[in-house]
């Protein structure tokens, strides 16, 4: 399996082009994603998305990009200590297509706006 | 009120009083609520030739003004027909607002009369955009358009407003007016004046044995006259700019050298590669100004930005050397970087370093102003142009090798006076910029500088500025060809000249006349003055026809991909 990087997307919903504009920040700086999950978090229309992308030299400037579109409140860049596989296949689930498990990250840098954490 | 009404409102509400666009079937009701407006004299409406023309007006008009501006198109052909404009105000981050018609909401999605998916399509091209499915949201969303388009990086924003939403009947009484509101999931920049950073670069820039100043289109933005030749005289700091950060400065400050990148001046070049430290004022350093990055890491310069953009800063420190930056506003962060100067207060003596950039100037002075007196020479052209204007005059340009000259060759002394799209290269650009920038500001003289391709693209427009008594100018520089293609083909792909010449056919001045407007013909200097003086005089829509040899370069300029060190000055074997 490629190496990959797992972000974390949260941000608010006007209509499914929310999804679109995360997807794409990857696609126009050549960055595949191999797996998206997401889901409502609240009644404001907040969301969170997942997302496993491969690991690229436009990591760093998609994240960044991300970081400042509108409606987007925060990208989370899951940090491990190894640069193994991160996604779980031992994740047992009856709907597995649809779930997948994160191994804990070590660390958790926050991109908001300019803002950065962690 | 109907929501068509509710729209017009807010953006009256919001500032809005022009509105550049077409009419069709899917805004018609949006046009009906205008009426009104347009009759109490509170909008105007500029009925554009093409969308794409409507978008650049837009743009002009913003960039004149540092308002936001408004176009509008139908769904389907009309609102695509904005794309063009729009990623031009995208990349260079020009406050552009689009209310687009949309079809029905029940057609939507099923292949209807004059649909597309506009969301879809604008939204890797535009800062936002939204398609309103209920019309009690437009004021939130007009408002939030306006707040978006104008903070932080400005850019455009697109508003997708299906047929029937216009249509709709809102309780007045449930209006929400949104005073105060917040956009969720949009924030302005914060500032990061981290004082030991502001402290760094005060010592870089102290200590550095030669410093240089580049300003770009954010210091047009801010703007910052005074701090950047403030800085620059305590520092004693020659100025390069950027194409759009031309007007940053006055080009007359004995300190300016021109316009670096590609197309840059040979000696803002040579001098951005002997500086040690380079002080970056609200530029993102695209590949147009820095070409090749190795010019920036073999010469082991060290850089200092200022920028609105905290993201721009950590990206350009990814893979620049920057040692220092300051996050705000340029005019906050030059205050800021100059009181950290003043308090160190020390002045190193840089005469050798500035001697040695007057002497570049006057070098390759030598080898720009050159006439063998075959034709008109376009430095001469465009100073002949500068002589005859007034000072405050605003230059808008298409793109192509007449917009290098200009990039060169003309001089802007107040900032928002030299229009041009960068990032994108737009052709056809210059003329319906020319005719937002006039209705910003009326009281100053607007002057397309525009090539024959480029002008073609986009004539359509000069009924616009004809019927609605808009008094722009237009000189175009007639080179018959594709002036940089055929350029890049002479110089790059071996002189296999393919589809670039025009011909002879068109004649500008019978054009000009055939839409109203005053044509002239100027075959000397001396014309293009007597032309000028009388297209001012008679405050009316006129087109200057300027011939110019086809074989005429933009020069400097370097191979695609090249390094400064490779700039092509000048051609040995040319007459010019």
């Amino acid at each position: 399996m490629s190496q990959v990087q797992i972000v974390r997307v949260t941000g608010y919903y006007t209509d499914a082009g929310f999804i679109e504009r995360i997807i794409a920040n990857f696609r126009k700086l050549l960055i595949d994603v191999d797996a998206v999950c997401g889901r409502r978090v609240n009644e404001e229309g907040l969301y969170e998305v997942y997302l496993v992308v491969r690991s690229h030299p436009n990591f760093y400037i998609a994240v960044l990009n991300l970081s400042k579109t509108p409606l987007i409140e925060k990208v989370e860049v899951f940090e491990y200590p190894r640069a193994s596989k991160h996604v779980d296949d031992k994740c047992t689930s009856s709907e597995k297509v649809f779930t997948f498990c994160i191994a804990k990250p070590l660390n958790i840098k926050e991109f908001t706006w300019g803002a950065i954490h962690g | 009120m109907k929501a068509a009404k509710l729209s017009v409102e807010t953006l009256k509400r919001v500032g809005i009083n022009v509105i550049f666009g077409i009419p069709g079937l899917a805004n018609m009701t949006f046009y009906d609520a205008l009426v009104d407006y347009v009759a109490s004299g509170d909008m105007r409406v500029v009925l554009m030739r093409h969308e794409q023309g409507a978008a650049h007006a837009a743009d002009g008009y913003a960039r004149a003004s540092g308002k936001p501006a408004v176009c509008t198109g139908t769904s389907g052909p009309g609102a695509l027909n904005l794309v063009t404009g729009l990623a031009t105000a995208y990349w260079d981050n020009s406050p552009v607002i689009a209310i687009t018609g949309q079809v029905t909401r029940s057609s939507i999605g099923k292949l209807s009369f004059q649909e597309a998916d506009i969301p879809g399509v604008v939204a890797n091209i535009t800062k936002f955009v939204i398609q309103i499915r209920k019309a009690e949201d437009l004021p939130k969303w007009i408002k939030a358009a306006v707040h978006i388009a104008t903070t932080g990086r400005p850019g455009p924003v697109v508003i997708d407003i299906p047929r029937d939403v216009f249509n709709e009947d809102v309780d007045e009484g449930k209006i929400n007016w949104l005073d105060g509101f917040r956009v969720e999931g949009y924030r302005e920049f914060p500032e990061i004046i981290d004082p030991s950073m502001v402290k760094r670069a005060a010592e870089l820039l102290i200590e550095a044995e030669r410093p240089l100043m580049l300003v770009g289109a954010g210091a047009v933005w801010s703007p910052a006259v005074e701090e950047i030749v403030f800085l620059s005289q305590i520092l004693r700091m020659p100025i390069v700019s950027t194409l759009l950060g031309k007007s940053a400065v006055p080009n007359d400050y004995p300190l300016y050298i021109g316009m670096m990148g590609y197309y840059g001046r040979a000696e803002a070049n040579k001098a951005f590669m002997d500086s040690d430290v380079v002080l970056v004022v609200g530029a993102r350093l695209s590949d147009r100004t820095i070409p090749n990055i190795k010019d920036v890491l073999d010469t082991k310069k060290k850089l200092v930005l200022i920028n609105i953009d905290p993201t721009d800063a950590y990206k350009l420190s990814s893979y620049l050397p920057v040692e220092a930056y300051i996050v705000a506003d340029v005019r906050k962060g030059l205050r800021t970087l100059i009181k950290a100067i003043m308090e160190v207060g020390l002045k190193k003596d840089r005469s050798q370093w500035l001697r040695k950039v007057i002497e570049y100037k006057e070098y390759y002075s030598q080898l720009y102003y050159r006439d063998d007196g075959k034709g008109l020479k376009p430095w001469k052209v465009l100073k002949t142009i500068r002589n005859t204007l007034p000072r405050d005059a605003i230059i808008t340009t298409g793109v192509g090798v007449h917009q290098m000259w200009a990039g060169v060759f003309w001089e802007s002394y107040e900032p928002r006076t030299f229009i041009s799209s960068g990032g994108m290269g737009t052709m056809g650009f210059g003329l319906p910029a020319a005719i937002g920038a006039k209705l910003a500001k009326p009281d100053k003289v607007v002057v397309d500088l525009d090539g024959d391709g480029s002008f073609i693209m986009t004539m359509n427009n000069l009924g616009t500025a004809v019927d609605e008594n808009i008094p722009i100018i237009v000189v175009i520089f007639d080179n018959r060809t594709l002036g940089l293609v055929r350029q890049v083909q002479n110089l790059f792909f071996n002189k296999r000249v393919i589809a670039a010449d025009l011909g002879g056919s068109t004649d500008f001045v019978k054009l000009a006349e055939g839409f109203g407007a005053l044509g002239f013909d100027a075959q000397s200097y001396e014309d293009l003055e007597i032309a000028l003086k009388k297209a001012m005089k008679e405050n009316m829509p006129s087109v200057i026809r300027v011939p110019i040899d086809r074989d005429e370069k933009a020069l400097p300029t370097l191979p695609p991909g090249g390094s400064f060190r490779e700039m092509i000055v000048y051609e040995p074997s040319s007459n010019s």
